[in-house]
């Protein structure tokens, strides 16, 4: 039987702050390629995409075990996901676009992706905010509504991964099938 | 369509190289290894996946590459270090990723390498390697290289006129096009198996004839005066260096000479983003992106090192005149 204990909870944590440890070894160590900037926004958007997607695990995972606790681990899963996605958009602002007004401005006009990664990092960020026990009792019913932002979110983050892709639609397209089917089985009678 | 031998061809003044940069390359490339042909034969040149006993047209390129000379229209731009050349490639018969090709060549067979020419000539056959190397005397050319997907390299290739070798098997009147394709083989292109890719093999590539025969097109056979390696294209790879990369189609087998243009790889993937012409042209974005710079690679975490895109790759001087009469937005 799982149990949301603290300890777990920390366990969380660290396995969630390993991709980024991970990503500050390899470029200390030299080792992260001959564009650097393209493969940090890459690692940092999978990463984000990831726990997000985990994030979306959470209902389904409580309705097949029929164990609420799982829901205990959701709002880490969220914040975490949004702490990736928030890097991910700052690496393409200020290591990839180099904080060029020009280039920032052009890209987002022009990079229709670049367009969609931005609505679905900013439909985050009220949930991010809103995220604290505090919040939650003053929204009441509103709170659970907003965070129902969080399906168009990871809708567009799969319209942003294929757009963007140029053949390799293998990867987006994983992702895509995942959403599907996380939404899916959200379907299920148990759930009222 | 006439082949102009314009004057636009030779390097301006300014383009040449000064005796003492040409010197202090020299060195440069001394010091690092890569050069002489005492140090080339005391290093032993990777030839990678040769059998034990090197192939004659080996041999013959070892030799060739020794012999090569500088020439004179290189560009001045800083020459990408060999390590990002030979690891950061877009070669999809390998795989999709940067770093696929380097890591899923290391095996690649290039012996034997045989490369058909047919079509409207009067010399079509088979042609061993050391058929096509032997009368070419090499030359080392940095050219700029722009990737449609807006990154750039500056690489020191060596190779020899593609214009020298499409003469000899003498190209008849009806020849207006040149069509190129690339091996496929499953066991060497692990892309190329069953279920892994969407692209249907041989990757093609085309060239009008005045493009083909336009003094810049080089047949490349090494970089950095070392052997070509397969995730660049080994062992013989086309370099047009005022068009998008994808244009310069790597590990040739076939030239056919054609009358009809012909239908390119990525023509038939997606028409709309990739034109037949794919000239490198900051004023015609790609649908997805802005064409007006690029990143020069390698850069680093603190500058992404954007530069302003060059029309014509920064060779307009001598190209230019071959499109005159054609709206480059429509033939992009």
């Amino acid at each position: 039987m799982l149990k949301s204990s603290s300890l777990l909870r920390a366990f969380l944590h660290v396995l969630l702050l390993w991709p980024l440890l991970w990503l500050v070894y390899r470029v200390i160590a030299g080792d992260i390629g001959t564009d650097p900037a393209e493969s940090i926004v890459r690692y940092l958007g999978f990463t984000g995409a990831c726990m997000l997607w985990a994030c979306l695990a959470i209902t389904p995972l409580r309705l097949i075990s029929g164990n609420p606790s799982w829901v205990s681990y959701r709002r880490a899963l969220g914040l975490w996901a949004f702490f990736y996605t928030s890097l991910h958009l700052a690496a393409f602002l200020i290591v990839w676009a180099g904080l060029d007004l020009d280039i920032i401005i052009e890209e987002i006009t022009k990079r229709l992706y670049v367009y969609i990664g931005l609505a679905a990092w900013l439909l985050l960020l009220p949930l991010a905010v809103t995220s604290t026990k505090a919040s939650r009792r003053k929204l009441g019913r509103r709170w659970v509504v907003l965070h129902k932002l969080i399906y168009p979110s990871a809708v567009l983050a799969v319209v942003h991964m294929l757009w963007l892709a140029k053949l390799d639609y293998l990867q987006p397209a994983l992702f895509a099938v995942m959403l599907f089917l996380l939404l899916l089985m959200r379907r299920n009678p148990k759930r009222n | 369509m006439l082949i102009k031998a314009s004057d636009k061809t030779t390097p301006k003044s300014y383009e040449l190289t000064s005796e003492s940069d040409y010197w202090s390359r020299r060195a440069w490339l001394k010091a690092a290894g890569y050069f002489g042909a005492g140090l080339a034969a005391a290093v032993s040149l990777p030839v990678v996946g040769a059998p034990a006993s090197p192939e004659t047209w080996q041999a013959m390129l070892k030799q060739k590459l020794a012999d090569s000379v500088a020439w004179a229209g290189s560009s001045r731009d800083k020459p990408t270090p060999y390590e990002d050349i030979i690891q950061y490639n877009n070669f999809y018969e390998f795989g999709t990723g940067k770093d696929d090709p380097a890591r899923l060549s290391k095996s690649f067979k290039v012996d034997p390498w045989r490369v058909q020419v047919a079509g409207e000539v009067a010399k079509p056959g088979n042609f061993t390697l050391e058929d096509i190397l032997k009368p070419h005397a090499l030359e080392d050319r940095i050219y700029r290289f722009r990737c449609v997907e807006a990154w750039s390299m500056v690489v020191p290739w060596v190779g020899f006129p593609l214009a020298d070798l499409l003469r000899r098997f003498e190209p008849t009147s009806s020849a207006k096009y040149v069509r190129f394709e690339t091996l496929v083989d499953p066991d060497r292109f692990p892309a190329q198996r069953f279920g892994r890719s969407t692209i249907s093999w041989p990757y093609v590539e085309g060239l009008r004839m005045d493009e083909a025969m336009h003094p810049l097109t080089l047949m490349v056979v090494g970089v950095y005066g070392k052997t070509l390696l397969p995730q660049n294209g080994a062992p013989l790879r086309l370099m047009v260096p005022w068009k998008y990369g994808f244009k310069s189609i790597k590990s040739i087998v076939k030239i056919e000479f054609t009358s009809t243009a012909p239908k390119t790889t990525w023509q038939q993937l997606a028409s709309s983003e990739y034109g037949f012409y794919a000239n490198v042209n900051p004023e015609v974005d790609h649908p997805r992106w802005s064409q007006k710079r690029e990143r020069r690679l390698p850069n680093s975490l603190w500058d992404p090192n954007w530069v302003p895109t060059q029309k014509f790759n920064g060779y307009e001087e001598q190209v230019a005149a071959l499109y005159d009469k054609m709206n480059l937005r429509t033939h992009f």
